[in-house]
This record gives structure tokens, sequence and C-alpha cells, in this order.
């Protein structure tokens, strides 16, 4: 059941209406049951994995839990040495926990990739192939609850909080509905301990979580699946279409790309708002960044913030030395990349992003020793280069890094390394900037009358993302105006989705980017 | 009163505002967006409908047969009794249901007569994967396009099509969205809205070329001047029928319609009214459709009958004057039709089967050898560079033909002289006069020649 289409815009309402209907207790077992529901429309067996997926973390959870108090009621009694073993049966049974766990996820996304990367060193020192002649599917959403469930855990490890003892309570954690399939991946600090104590009614709350579902429904059927006309039209025909046309195109994507899952991410925010659940916010503003660390920083927070806590920190983050620092990075990035995808066009994609950082890095290394005024840099000084960032300053950051990390979604859209380079040959093929001028662009499977509404929709997109990159609350913001503005707005939303969206009768409806992850 | 009772009452009529906007500016989109010619007929049908609501003794439901070849107003000098055609363009089985229903909701039914065109309820050849019936949901949501609000209209609506045509179903500036920011045609349609036989309800086509005119007569009934003639003789067939043709929707909900009439006590009666021979030599087999309808009616105990199988003595109506097309009967069919039908429904069931044949298999047998014109089937391939043609005889075999070709642009030549063989191709892109001469095998009279345009 995908966000956009009727069979949503169903269900929600009756999910939201029977869940206040119900008493608070009850509460609970219905979003579970919704949520179960909800993700078994895609195939009723994944529904195994994610039962077992919550099961093993929450036993786990809660052994580890059981030894630490063990642990600590025999360390008064016996001492140091019960008190090592209790820690190491903790560890054993969080590594188990772990292993197994991203073995599930192993098996079901990497694997058939494993054996082709595999077979191609084989081949490389003349072995035989490995034949693997079997389709694996990939359960939609695993990578996201397994990246929730498995920070529980190490939360549940590190002590920061208590393991959860309500099955439901935790099963629904990991399985929320609105954000089951493509995050954005919830801390239990923040989701779960909502889920204790649910909120009653508000009309505020589904007010704005209206606001947000429309939004997102604006951004993913009017922006990105509209703008993926043109990526489709001209990525599957690389060859008439070369050089502007891939450039174009890309950019295009990067709109799309944005838009898909920014979308998705608002209507799950709006979802959850209306029964009084707050998720956070997974974007703000990533296009308006002024260097690839602050587009990071921006896009995909729980993600990133994920990687952050559980992988870059363990790892010495930026406590042992510029070289380790860097390389921290460069591995952050590199798994992000894989995380992504099972292939190495993501994996370069996340190691290009992690080079982007560690350039910058070493460049914002040199500014600081100007700054402090060390000898070696002594010679710029006399270059009186201005030190104040001014407007024109902050625009040329913002479109170097928008260059630069749309380059990076080649690849990402790409699909395959080969694909990616042959893409990159294309792109300098031939110098057709005048097709940006003579309505050619038209030809890309968008006319006239609807590019002139991508582009005026894509300017609202900045527009609001302007007022977001500057800390203030869009949604709150537009509600404190005036009633007859209020409607203009959301009614201009609501018939602009339903005259210029794509779906119904004339499209096929658009799975969410973010679902093959 | 307290604020927080201000505040909801508040709410409530701010919400009540916003829907209010919202229905307006669907109205006024599906002013401005929606085509009026692709629904002309029932808007004009439910526009009468509700005006002759109340009143309705016997109810007439199905496709377009029904509103060519049944004459309402005939029916009531006969039966004394008002009678009401609710029937629109290709009408599927599903639609009937809820027409019926919405029809008995709002009268005093006496009598319900279901034609079941072939067409209508086979699967289609053409898309062996939509062979659903709700796959043609835009003949449904002409219908409820025009319906008043109603618990039944909104049944009808979720049964037209899944989930993801909702929006097309409920919303029909939806459905032309594609003309968006297209000034010419949103010029047109405001144009034909304002014309005077649009708000007035009423339709007047003249065909043109001198061969008369098609007109809304009141009662469902379109009266139509119109002759077939013999160069219009060639048609294009779709469907081959093979056993059991009709579709499983579509059989169920004949079942369902059948018992509903049961359960309310209204008499129903099954019929397929009379179609041109052209179009039912070129289904391949109509005999399969007869069987399985008849089947369904023996096994539920209603009469059903075919008026395609009925004697010649009886009702002489396969003559191109009587038809409009290879579908309809124009107006003096119906004029002849309309009567006969009155006879056989109002008769006895046993007494009645002495007008018709059995099959039309054996009805083809008895009948004098004629041809009645050539039929093709669309080729699926893009790429064809000849179209395949039959000619439309009453025998297998035992007839021979001569097929000469005059193309509009170039020289008449002889495609084969006197043969049994029926098929022959043309030309995808050429356009001519077709010559057909048929005659009996063995003997050197001709006994039939026919021109058809192609």
């Amino acid at each position: 059941m995908l966000f956009n289409t009727p069979q949503y815009i169903l269900f929600l309402p009756v999910v939201v209406l029977i869940y206040y209907c119900l008493p608070k207790k009850m509460r609970c077992f219905w979003l579970l049951a919704t949520s179960y529901y909800f993700y078994m429309q895609w195939n009723p067996l994944y529904i195994i994995l994610l039962f077992s997926c919550t099961l093993l973390t929450y036993v786990c959870g809660r052994m580890i839990e059981n030894l630490r108090k063990r642990e600590v009621d025999t360390q008064e009694e016996d001492g140091q040495k019960e008190n090592l073993i209790g820690c190491r049966k903790q560890m054993l049974c969080f590594i188990i926990c772990i292993l197994l766990n991203l073995g599930i996820l192993f098996f079901f996304k990497y694997f058939q990739f494993g054996i082709s990367v595999l077979n191609h060193i084989l081949v490389y020192f003349h072995i035989q192939e490995i034949g693997w002649g079997y389709d694996i599917l990939l359960p939609v959403g695993i990578s996201f609850y397994t990246l929730q469930a498995l920070g529980y855990l190490v939360d549940v490890y590190r002590g920061d909080i208590y393991a959860e003892k309500n099955f439901i309570r935790y099963a629904l954690f990991v399985s929320f509905f609105p954000q089951l399939v493509a995050g954005p991946i919830e801390r239990s600090k923040n989701l779960l301990v909502q889920l204790h104590s649910p909120q009653g009614f508000r009309y505020e709350n589904l007010r704005k979580g209206g606001l947000f579902v429309l939004y997102g429904l604006f951004l993913k059927m009017v922006i990105a699946d509209r703008a993926a006309i043109i990526v489709d039209t001209v990525y599957g025909n690389s060859m008439v279409y070369p050089g502007f046309y891939v450039v174009i195109a890309t950019i295009f994507f990067a709109i799309q790309i944005y838009c898909d899952f920014y979308g998705y991410s608002t209507i799950a925010r709006g979802s959850a708002l209306i029964m009084g659940i707050h998720l956070m916010d997974n974007f703000s503003a990533p296009y308006y960044a002024r260097s690839v660390k602050d587009f990071w920083r921006r896009w995909h927070i729980s993600l990133s913030g994920w990687f952050r806590d559980y992988l870059y920190i363990p790892l010495g983050g930026n406590r042992k030395g510029e070289f380790r620092k860097c390389s921290n990075l460069l591995i952050v990035f590199a798994i992000s990349g894989l995380w992504h995808g099972a292939s190495m066009a993501f994996v370069f994609w996340g190691i290009l992003n992690g080079v982007y950082q560690v350039i910058e890095e070493l460049n914002g290394k040199m500014k600081s020793e100007v700054i402090q005024g060390q000898k070696r840099w002594k010679w710029l000084e006399k270059l009186q280069i201005s030190r104040k960032v001014c407007f024109s300053t902050k625009l040329f950051q913002t479109i170097i890094t928008f260059a630069l990390v749309t380059f990076a979604w080649l690849f990402f859209r790409a699909g395959g390394l080969e694909d990616a380079k042959l893409m990159i040959t294309n792109m300098f093929r031939i110098n057709n900037w005048m097709i940006l001028f003579d309505g050619s662009l038209y030809g890309l499977g968008v006319e006239k009358n609807y590019m002139n509404i991508l582009l005026g929709s894509i300017f609202v997109l900045f527009f609001i993302d302007y007022y977001k990159y500057h800390g203030k609350d869009v949604a709150e913001v537009f509600l404190e105006q005036g009633w007859w503005f209020r409607v203009i707005c959301i009614m201009l939303l609501i018939f602009t989705i339903l005259l210029y969206g794509c779906y119904g009768e004339l499209y096929n409806i658009q799975q969410f980017i973010y679902f093959q992850f | 009163m307290p604020l927080c009772k201000i505040q909801f009452i508040k709410r409530v009529i701010g919400i009540g505002i916003g829907l209010y906007i919202f229905v307006k500016i669907v109205c006024f989109l599906n002013y401005i967006y929606v085509e009026p010619i692709d629904s002309e007929w029932e808007r004009i049908l439910w526009h009468h409908y509700y005006e002759d609501r109340g009143k309705i003794d016997n109810l007439y439901l199905g496709s377009s047969h029904v509103y060519c070849d049944v004459n309402p107003m005939l029916l009531d000098s006969l039966t004394g009794q008002y009678n009401f055609n609710l029937a629109s363009s290709a009408q599927l089985m599903n639609g009937t249901y809820y027409l019926l229903k919405e029809a008995d909701k709002d009268n005093q039914l006496s009598h319900v007569y279901i034609e079941l065109y072939y067409g209508c309820n086979v699967k289609d050849n053409l898309e062996p994967d939509k062979e659903d019936i709700n796959t043609r949901y835009d003949k449904n949501w002409h219908n409820t396009d025009y319906m008043k609000m109603s618990a039944n209209k909104l049944a009808y609506m979720l049964s037209i099509a899944g989930a993801d045509k909702y929006a097309d179903i409920c919303l029909p500036f939806v459905r032309y969205r594609m003309n968006l920011g297209n000034w010419d045609y949103i010029k047109q349609v405001i144009e034909k809205k304002n014309q005077e036989d649009y708000l007035s309800y009423k339709y007047h086509y003249d065909c043109g070329d001198g061969n008369g005119y098609d007109e809304y007569k009141g009662q469902g009934y379109f009266d139509c001047t119109r002759i077939y003639l013999d160069k219009a003789r060639l048609y294009p067939q779709q469907k081959v029928l093979s056993e059991n043709p009709m579709g499983e929707k579509a059989e169920e909900y004949l079942r369902i319609i059948i018992d509903y009439c049961k359960e309310k006590n209204i008499p129903i009666t099954l019929f397929v009214s009379p179609i041109n021979e052209l179009q039912l030599i070129s289904t391949g087999n109509y005999d399969y459709y007869i069987t399985q309808v008849k089947n369904i009616a023996e096994e539920c105990g209603v009469a059903f009958y075919d008026f395609n199988l009925v004697k010649e003595e009886y009702l002489s109506i396969q003559q191109g004057k009587y038809f409009k097309d290879a579908d309809h009967l124009n107006s003096f069919g119906a004029e002849i039709f309309t009567p006969f039908l009155h006879r056989v429904v109002s008769g006895n069931r046993e007494e009645n089967e002495k007008y018709f044949y059995n099959s039309y298999a054996e009805k083809l047998r008895e009948t004098e050898p004629a041809i009645y014109g050539i039929y093709y089937r669309y080729s699926d391939e893009e790429s064809a560079m000849t179209r395949t043609m039959w000619i439309a005889s009453n025998r297998e075999s035992g007839m021979e033909y001569k097929i000469i070709v005059r193309a509009n642009e170039g020289e008449q030549y002889l495609i084969q002289d006197f043969d049994e063989n029926k098929e022959f191709t043309i030309p995808i892109e050429e356009e001519g006069t077709c010559i057909i001469t048929a005659r009996m095998k063995g003997s050197l009279e001709n006994i039939q020649i026919m021109e058809v345009n192609y």
C-alpha cells in the first residue's frame, strides 16, 4: 500500500478514527494490527522477517537488561570476577543478536551481490564461478526496521534506555506503519517513549498532520513523479540524449529523489501526527547546504544520525587524529552507500560523498590555520583575501555543493558503474547548451504547460525550504495566517495534485524510490 | 457559551465552508473540462429519467440496442402502461444491476426486460489480461456522472473499478486533465455547453448526406431514420466467440439481477434484440453465446428470447432498410420489432417457441444463400502491412466468390476469381471499393453482387 494511492487515503482515516475511539490501553494493539496489515499488503510472507527481527531484538534487549541487573546485584556480593563474567555474557548476547539481524539483512539484500563480486574475483583468477540460480526478493523496508531495532539494542546495551517490557509496544515501535518501510529511522528515546503515553485527540495535530500529508502528496505526485518522466526518458535513452540533456536530467533527478523521499517522510510525519505521535523531521532544506558536510546534516537526518551515533563515533569519530577521522568518514559513507543498495554504484556514490567531506575537512583545517596565522600560510595574507562571508559567497558555496551532490546522484540513478561511466561520457560528448532555450526540453515527455507547472512547483518547494533553512517552522507560520489565505493555499495544493499529479487512468502510480532500500 | 464550544462550532463551520468551496471548484472544473459529447446520451437520458420517475411501469435495461430498437411510446399504446428505456451505450452488467436498483427505488415496476448484447458481456479478445467486466469502467462512469447522489450510486461507483480509479470515477474532470491549460479546448467545451440543445436536453443530429437524422424522442428512445447501405457493410469485429464467451463477472451480475427481481417479485425477461447478420457471422460462432445465456436462463427459470433466431415468416427484419448500421435498428426497424417484441414477451413461453429457430446455425442453414458484407479484425501487430478480410456469407461451403477491388488511387484489379475461399488481404493504407459476386458452386448464375467501401 503506497502513500500516494487511494487505498492509503482511505486506510488512514479508518485507522485514525478507530484509534481515537479505542481506550488508550488498546491503542497499541490496534496500531500494531494495522501496521502488520499495512506491511502485509506487499507480501504477507515478509511479516515473518519483521516479526523475527522484533522478537530477536526484544528478547536480547530483555536478556541484556536482566544480566545487567544481576551484575549489579552480584557486584555488591561477590566482587569483580562475577562482574566480568556478567559483562561478557551481555556482550555475547549483544553480538549474537547483531550478527543474526545483520545476517538476515545480508542474506536478503547482499547475498546475490556478494556472489557476483566473488564470481568476478574467481573469474579474475581463472577459477570456476559459483552457480546461483535463485532470485532473492528484497523485503520492503528491511534496511529501515533492522537499523531501528539495532539502534534500540545498542541503546539498551549501553544502558542509555531500559529494555521495553511490553512486547506489543516494542513490536509497534519496530513496525509503526507510517515509518515502517522508508523511515525516518526513529530512536527508541523518541518513539518508544511516546507509545507509552498515547495522546488524546487534538484538533491542532489533525490540522498540522493533514497539512503534512497534503504537502507530502504534492511533493511526490506533482514534483517527483513528473520529474521522473524527464529523468527516465534521458536515462533510458542515453545515446539519444547526450550533452546538456544528461545535465538537465541529473538535476531533475536531484529534485526527484529529494521530493520523493521528503514527500514520503512528510506523509509519514503527518500520518503519525494525526495520531498524536511526533516523528523526527528527516530533511532540513538540504539543497541550501553550503558544504557537503552541511548537506548530510540536512539530508536523511535519521540515517545520518544513526550512522554517526552507532558507527562513526564507535569507530573513533574525530577523536583519534586527522587521518583516523578521514578514514572513518570514508568507511561510514562507503557503508552508507552499501546500505542504500547492493551495487558497486551505490558504494561508489557513498565513497564519493565521503571523499567530498574529506576534502572539505582538509580545506577547513587549512582555513583555520590561516586564521590562526600559521607561518606556512603567511603568503596568503599578501593576497588580502576577505574572510567575511557575504551573500555571493554563500550563494556560490550553495551552488557548488548542489553541483557536487548532483554529480554524485548520477551514480545513484545510473544503477551500475558502467552505466554511470556511459552517462558521464555522454554528458561531455556534445555541447548542446542551446537545448535550454529552443524548446527541445519539452520533447522529454513533459509538455510546455506541464513543464511550467513543474518549474512553478519546484519554486514553491525552494521557497518553503528557504524558510525552513532559516529555522522557521513553516507549518506553524502557515497555520497562523488568515483563514482565507489558508483556504486558498490548501485548495491550490489539492487541485494541483488532482489536476497535475501523476496518478489514475493516465499514469502508473510510481513507487517511492527509497522503498527499494 | 463556553470558549471551547465556540471554538468547536467555529471549526465545524470552517470545515463546512472548506468542503463547500471544494465542491464548487469541482463543479467549475467539470464545467470547463468535461467534454459534453462523450456522455451526451447519458446526460439527456438521466435528465429525462428523473423527470419521469415515479411513473415507470415497464423498464428496459441494456445497451444502445435497447434505446435504438425498442420504441417505448409504441409499447405504451400496446400495453397501456408507461415504458422507459434506461439504456446506456455499451451498458455493462454491473451497471444494469445498479440502474435496476435505482429505478426500483423510484418506481413501482411491473416488469423488467434485460437486453443482453453479446458485445457488452463477453471477454475482450484483444486484451485477455483485462477480461474483467470492470475494466470497461468508462461505460459505467457515464452513468454515475449524471445519477443523483444516493447510497446506490455510491455502491455503483465502488463497483466500477479498483481504488486506483476512484479519482477518475468520482471527479469527472480528472479524466480530462490532459487538457490542462489547453485554452482552445476549454473554449470549445464552454461553447458547446452554452448551446440551446445542450441547455434544453435536446438532441438532433442531421446525418448530412441526405441519409436521415438522429433524434432523442423521450422515454429513453433514440429515433434514427438512417438506412444501412450496402456500401457501408464493412465491419470491424474485435471479438471471436469461443465456448462460454460470457465473462465471469457479467454472469455473476446477471444472476444477481435475476435474484434481485425474484426477491422483489418483479417479473423479468431476458432478450437479445436483432443485430445485422454481418456482425453475427463475424463472431465466429454466435451459438456459443446463445447456449450460455439459455443455460443460465433455464437454470434460473426466467424467459430468454434471442430475436436473432426469429423465423423470417414472423419477423422479416434482416434487411438494410431496417438497420442504421451493423448493430442497431433504425426507427423503421423499431416500428416493426417493438410490436413483435411485445407479442412475444406477453405471450406464452411454450407457444413462443414456434417463432424461433433452435440455434443460429440452423437459421443460417434454413436461409437462402446470401452474403452480408465484409468483416476484418484488428491486428495487434503495428507493423502489419496488410489487412485480412473475410466475406460474411451464410454458407460454410458450397458458394463461390469473385472479388474485385477498385482502389481510390490506382486501377481496378482482381483478387480472386470464383472460389470458395472467403479470406483475402488488402494493403493497410489502401481505400476503395470491393466488389463481391457470389454464386453457388457449379452454377454459372450469380446470386448476389455487393459493393463494399473500405
